[in-house]
């Protein structure tokens, strides 16, 4: 009897400690994020001319956060780059977001893009082009995707709203741009350079692209609002995440100059 | 590896995949018409033969004398380190305040994180003062602080403001619209050619009350090298009409039309140990297009080499990475969807 009062504390105190250890690492490891990429320098395939940077882009964004500790999940080029690993399960064809681009944390596609839509080069997984209406992110796990295509994000005619209202199941913030962008190769790798340096996506997204284009070009972004505001967000480990928003009552654009 | 052992690999590896249906045609690359919008562009060009060529360098004078004075104003500390997320860039920081330096070019970018590129929430948003934006008064600060800090290099610039916009929907159909934060741009002139490109600016940052909020100066400094060979524009159209879609990631072009051409100096990206200041030419109008059915139209703009023999590539080369090849089967969700 004695000798148990005695071990007790002791008893208390290492359970106490593998208490701390296994929430702790249970904490930690949801904080390591999960990164995917997509790119597609053979673009002919789908009937657009074919590029050289974007395996720079994404790989160098892949890397970049692999290098700081991020679980790297995907890095998928040109024919392995589907269009259906982007689209929810009941879409027209049938997606597999809920098996790849929904189980990670952050996406980078890179290839050329358009007002709404975005390219692949592989014609046999469904489509050559992502619709904005097929996306419905963020209901799984997906926070943030990067869009480094021209003028996904365009709203010259007021219509941007419209066509990624219903992508934000979840999902906290798309990352492109409002007008054409150039196959530079640098941008990826700055983005994710800033992202696990703690600053917030928004800004990192921002300073890439200042440093990556020139006149004419405008960077953007989109988000939700209603309780707050996405662009509060930074990685996860790096600092303060908004809760996700499943069905968003207000959304955001934001645009801003490269010049 | 053999094609035949190449393709049998590739099979094997599509064997677990899901949906693979039979190869479908390749679509054919779509050759967009080119129109010049007006043919007083071409004429208004100056018909030039050889350009000044610069060798560039980091500049040390701003490294030495305007830096310190840059990294003061924002409160960010002196002793630069290594990033080792981008080894590229040395960087100093002391809570929100952050500074850097690109050791290829001496590109420097600092300011106060914490205020800088806001984006606020709707309610915060629509308190912004909109006067804090006159277009005057920041202007006249942006200049007072570049002269102040030494930020500009001693040539003519060409000066814009550049306001950051934020629009809100709610759902059903509200729209707010509003400016948040601003920048002004000061783009250097050189022998009356413009700077263009990533590089050759110099942006002061305002935040959402219209005060100073960050500074980017990308500007090499330069020293002429010589005067080299012009390529007629004649010849950049042809090839501009061969193949107007370059180094832009634009979808579904059918048509361009063009509507400036000029001679600019193109700097790149400020990781990049760019040697040589040349000249290219700005290609720039609207893109026309149609993807799946939807027209658009976005703003177009290419550069094109200049120099019938350039002293190194315009732009920055890339490196090749290999994609990971796919799983043979897909693997199965680790989480449902939150309406499962």
């Amino acid at each position: 009897m004695q000798s148990s009062a005695r071990s007790s504390p002791f008893i208390l105190c290492l359970a106490t400690i593998v208490l701390v250890l296994v929430v702790g690492g249970l904490a930690a490891a949801q904080e390591v994020p999960e990164v995917g990429v997509e790119w597609i320098n053979k673009c002919s395939p789908c009937g657009n001319g074919n590029l050289s940077h974007c395996d720079d882009d994404a790989v160098g964004f892949y890397n970049a956060l692999g290098s700081a500790g991020a679980i790297k999940r995907w890095n998928w080029g040109d024919q392995w780059a589907w269009e259906q690993d982007f689209k929810y399960k009941n879409a027209p064809g049938g997606g597999t977001d809920y098996i790849y681009v929904d189980q990670v944390d952050i996406v980078m596609h890179v290839d050329h893009g358009g007002p709404g839509v975005f390219c692949f080069g592989e014609k046999n997984h469904d489509y050559c082009h992502f619709w904005c209406h097929n996306a419905r992110w963020g209901d799984i796990d997906l926070e943030w995707i990067a869009l480094d295509d021209c003028s996904c994000l365009y709203n010259g005619d007021s219509k941007v709203f419209q066509r990624w209202w219903d992508a934000f199941k979840g999902l906290h913030l798309i990352l492109g741009f409002h007008t054409s962008c150039h196959d530079t190769g640098q941008r990826g790798p700055k983005f994710g350079a800033k992202l696990v340096h703690g600053w917030r996506v928004t800004s990192a997204w921002r300073y890439a692209c200042e440093h990556t284009e020139g006149g004419g070009t405008r960077g953007a972004i989109m988000g939700v609002c209603g309780g707050e505001t996405s662009s509060r967000d930074h990685l996860w480990g790096y600092g303060y995440v908004t809760p996700d928003v499943d069905n968003p009552t207000c959304e955001w654009w934001y645009s801003f100059s490269c010049d | 590896m053999t094609s035949a052992v190449f393709l049998a690999a590739v099979s094997l590896a599509l064997a677990g995949q899901p949906r693979v249906v039979a190869p479908q045609p390749r679509l054919p690359v779509i050759r967009p018409r080119v129109e010049i919008l007006r043919p007083e562009i071409l004429r208004r060009l100056p018909k030039l033969e050889t350009v000044m060529v610069y060798r560039t360098a980091p500049d040390d004078r701003w490294l030495a004398e305007g830096l310190p004075r840059a990294f003061d104003f924002f409160g960010v500390p002196v002793e630069l380190r290594r990033d080792q997320a981008d080894p590229a860039v040395r960087y100093a920081e002391a809570g929100d305040r952050y500074g850097e330096v690109y050791d290829a070019s001496g590109a420097t970018f600092c300011g106060d994180m914490g205020r800088l590129w806001p984006i606020p929430n709707l309610d915060e948003a629509l308190a912004i003062d909109q006067g804090a934006f006159g277009r005057q008064r920041l202007l006249a600060t942006a200049r007072d602080f570049v002269r102040t800090v030494g930020a500009l290099p001693d040539t003519r610039v060409q000066t814009l403001l550049l306001p950051d916009r934020l629009v809100f929907q709610r759902k059903g159909g509200e729209t707010k619209a509003v400016t948040v934060s601003a920048a002004v741009a000061f783009r250097p002139v050189r022998e009356g050619i413009p700077l263009a490109g990533p590089g050759g600016k110099v942006k002061v940052y305002f935040d959402s009350n219209g005060k100073i909020a960050g500074l980017l100066r990308a500007v090499r400094a330069v020293k002429p090298f010589k005067k080299m060979a012009v390529v007629p524009v004649e010849r950049v159209v042809a090839e501009i009409r061969r193949q107007p879609i370059r180094r832009l990631r634009l979808a579904g072009v059918k048509a361009v039309e063009i509507a400036r051409i000029r001679m600019v100096y193109y700097e790149d990206v400020p990781n990049r140990d760019q040697k040589y200041l040349q000249p290219a030419y700005e290609v720039s109008g609207v893109a026309r297009g149609a993807v799946g059915g939807q027209q658009f139209s976005v703003p177009y703009l290419e550069y094109m080499p200049a120099l019938t023999s350039p002293p190194e590539p315009l732009f920055m080369p890339g490196r090749s990475f290999a994609a990971e090849p796919r799983p043979s089967r897909m693997r199965p969700p680790e989480r449902a969807p939150r309406d499962e």
